[in-house]
């Protein structure tokens, strides 16, 4: 007679077993819950900006702008090496990259110098970081007006926000044809080549004005060292993108959106899985070409500007 | 409570006045500074100046710190290809002397006033240029409201011929023979034909057909390689206006001259509808100017001996042979 003990076995096996799959549906919802109100309030925590769109080049266009603003420094950083915000007022677009997408598929990512003479709608010239200063809006329609580029989102990065995304990735590889510095923007990397650079060396390398390289036992200036940054801006937008889209420790990602949620300003339109999207597909990246303007720091669109946004799908007129 | 109405008045009038008078410069207020250009409309080839005020440093930046304006001319864009040949073609426009396609840059006074003249190209399209500028400051900027510029094609009653690698250069044009030049001529009149001949011995090198619309000419020339070195003169004339452009020259890498001279001959304008030749000429040596073209009158009469020589042969031989038979 073996019946009870065996039905009761059976029975105590399928309550454990239905215990277990209770107690995992629980941890799932749990870990669910926790990981929606993660998002939500990661989500949360980005700043929007409002601006009007214009349209013209069909896809999709992003622009991302670093910001010079004062008002939120890095972490640590000292206020003398920037200025304060009395001192230097307002913000400035230090970095413009454009991110396009076309209908096709292919994404797109060019780098603009800020120094580019550009025109508003109403036929007012700036150089590109200073029509940043006026509004956002005005950049947005200064690059529809005067190169044909659309924009449908906005990412605006301050210094804090840059130098964080950086550190959460515990630095950035670089390559560089030299030792550089740069009294001014605190650069200052001791050796060529491949190295891993930190948020602030980063943020120093893409601010830089006046570089120096170390050439034949001589520091001298770098040729058009203003025009440079153009490219150290594209170099430091690809290190972190490739970077971060190959990370898969959950813990880097949690501070990497944790940090960028921080200071980021978007527009409504666009969300985390925007960017990280975004950060996935940037692809290669190409500087724009201008003609430097003699006398001066400004630089003009050129022939070769038009053919570079041309191939990059921007043909069409914009409004 | 009367005054108020008469008060109002004397605004709107008072409005309606500076609005006028801004306009009449082409001058436009913007934040505390003006630009305008002067003259407008201006002839192509001839000079017009920009000007403004109010381009100041901010208060407490140290006297050296960055200051410059930057005048630029506003390309309207229709889709990328065109913006970069609408650019290429419009800056013809804006184009500094020596001829150029960049932005202009300018430094202010202390008192924040400042002005850059530029030579409108004699090949400038005719029609309104807007103009835009901007207070930059490094750091920060005051952009001004633009202006507009219009450029007229000469229309007056004589012509003028202008060859585009000597612009500005005030010694006799040096061409080398076989080579193409360039020029823009102004004032013929609209669809005319224009004959261009080169001189002392009337040589037609070309014809040319006036704008239907604004009657300018926009071309090369080449001086033939069988030209002798030296001094000669080039005429424009227009089929039917008559106007007649004389333009000195010295001819290089032609044929060897006949003579030494060494003439420097200036150029020339000239009114077209008498048709009377204002060639001013300060010659240094022997006044003549050398030989164009070919020796056709001694190559001619030679011909004509020889053919006669034949024939005179070609009679006594039959008259020979009738004797004989």
């Amino acid at each position: 007679m073996v019946g009870p003990p065996v039905r009761a076995r059976s029975r105590a096996a399928r309550s454990r077993a239905a215990r277990s799959v209770r107690m995992l549906a629980t941890v799932l919802s749990f870990a669910l819950m926790i990981g929606g109100i993660d998002v939500v309030v990661l989500q949360a925590r980005l700043q929007h900006l409002a601006f009007t769109p214009t349209t013209g080049a069909p896809g999709e266009t992003w622009l991302i702008v670093g910001s010079d603003s004062r008002a939120d420094l890095p972490a640590g950083a000292a206020q003398s090496s920037f200025g304060s915000p009395q001192q230097v007022a307002g913000a400035r677009a230090d970095i413009v990259l454009i991110v396009h997408r076309t209908p096709a598929g292919p994404l797109s990512t060019l780098s603009i110098p800020r120094d580019l003479l550009v025109h508003n709608q109403s036929g007012q010239i700036n150089r590109l970081a200073l029509a940043y200063q006026l509004s956002p809006q005005n950049l947005v329609d200064s690059l529809c007006a005067t190169l044909n580029v659309p924009t449908d989102h906005l990412v605006v990065v301050d210094f804090a926000v840059f130098t964080a995304v950086v550190d959460a990735l515990h630095g950035i590889t670089v390559t560089v044809p030299a030792p550089l510095r740069d009294s001014l923007s605190g650069l200052d990397l001791n050796s060529a080549g491949a190295q891993r650079i930190n948020g602030d060396q980063a943020l120093a390398l893409v601010r830089s004005r006046h570089t120096e390289q170390y050439v034949d036992g001589q520091w001298a200036p770098m040729p058009d060292g203003a025009n440079q940054r153009t490219s150290w801006a594209g170099l430091i937008f690809s290190a972190t993108t490739q970077l971060a889209t190959a990370t898969t420790n959950p813990l880097v990602l949690q501070q990497l959106a944790w940090n960028v949620g921080a200071g980021l300003e978007v527009d409504r339109g666009t969300s985390l899985t925007d960017l990280a999207m975004l950060a996935q597909d940037s692809g290669r990246l190409t500087d724009v070409a201008t003609d430097l303007v003699p006398g001066g720091l400004a630089r003009a669109p050129s022939a070769q500007t038009f053919s570079t946004l041309s191939a990059a799908g921007f043909d069409s007129p914009c409004r | 409570m009367r005054l108020l109405p008469a008060a109002l008045a004397i605004a709107v009038v008072m409005s309606v006045s500076m609005v006028s008078a801004a306009g009449a410069a082409g001058a436009v207020t913007s934040f505390h500074g003006t630009f305008s250009v002067t003259p407008t409309p201006v002839v192509a080839g001839h000079e017009t100046t920009f000007a403004g005020t109010g381009c100041l440093r901010d208060q407490g930046a140290p006297a050296g710190s960055p200051l410059t304006v930057i005048v630029d001319m506003i390309v309207p864009q229709a889709g990328a290809t065109r913006v970069a040949a609408n650019r290429a073609a419009a800056t013809r426009a804006a184009s500094m002397r020596p001829m150029s396609d960049s932005p202009l840059q300018v430094t202010p006074d202390a008192k924040g006033d400042w002005s850059i003249g530029i030579l409108v190209p004699p090949d400038a399209l005719p029609g309104d240029y807007e103009f835009s500028a901007v207070c930059d400051r490094y750091g920060s900027s005051d952009p001004y409201l633009p202006v507009t510029l219009e450029v007229q094609i000469n229309l007056q009653a004589s012509a003028e011929i202008l060859l585009l690698d000597f612009l500005g250069s005030t010694t006799t044009p040096q061409l080398s023979a076989g080579k193409a030049y360039e020029f823009v001529g102004l004032g013929f009149v609209p669809a005319e034909r224009v004959q261009l001949a080169v001189h002392s011995d009337p040589v037609v090198l070309a014809n040319f057909t006036a704008d239907p619309q604004f009657g300018f000419i926009d071309d090369f020339l080449t001086v033939p390689k069988a030209t002798a070195d030296g001094a000669h003169t080039l005429t424009f004339t227009g089929q039917t206006s008559r106007r007649q452009v004389v333009v000195a020259i010295t001819v290089t890498g032609g044929s060897v001259a006949p003579s030494t001279a060494t003439s420097t001959m200036t150029s020339t304008v000239t009114t077209a509808s008498t048709m009377t030749t204002a060639t001013t000429a300060t010659a240094t040596g022997v006044g003549s100017l050398a030989s164009t073209g070919t020796a056709a009158g001694q190559t001619l009469w030679f011909g004509i001996t020889l053919t006669l020589l034949g024939v005179a042969t070609l009679l006594v031989a039959r008259r020979r042979s009738q004797r004989a038979h």
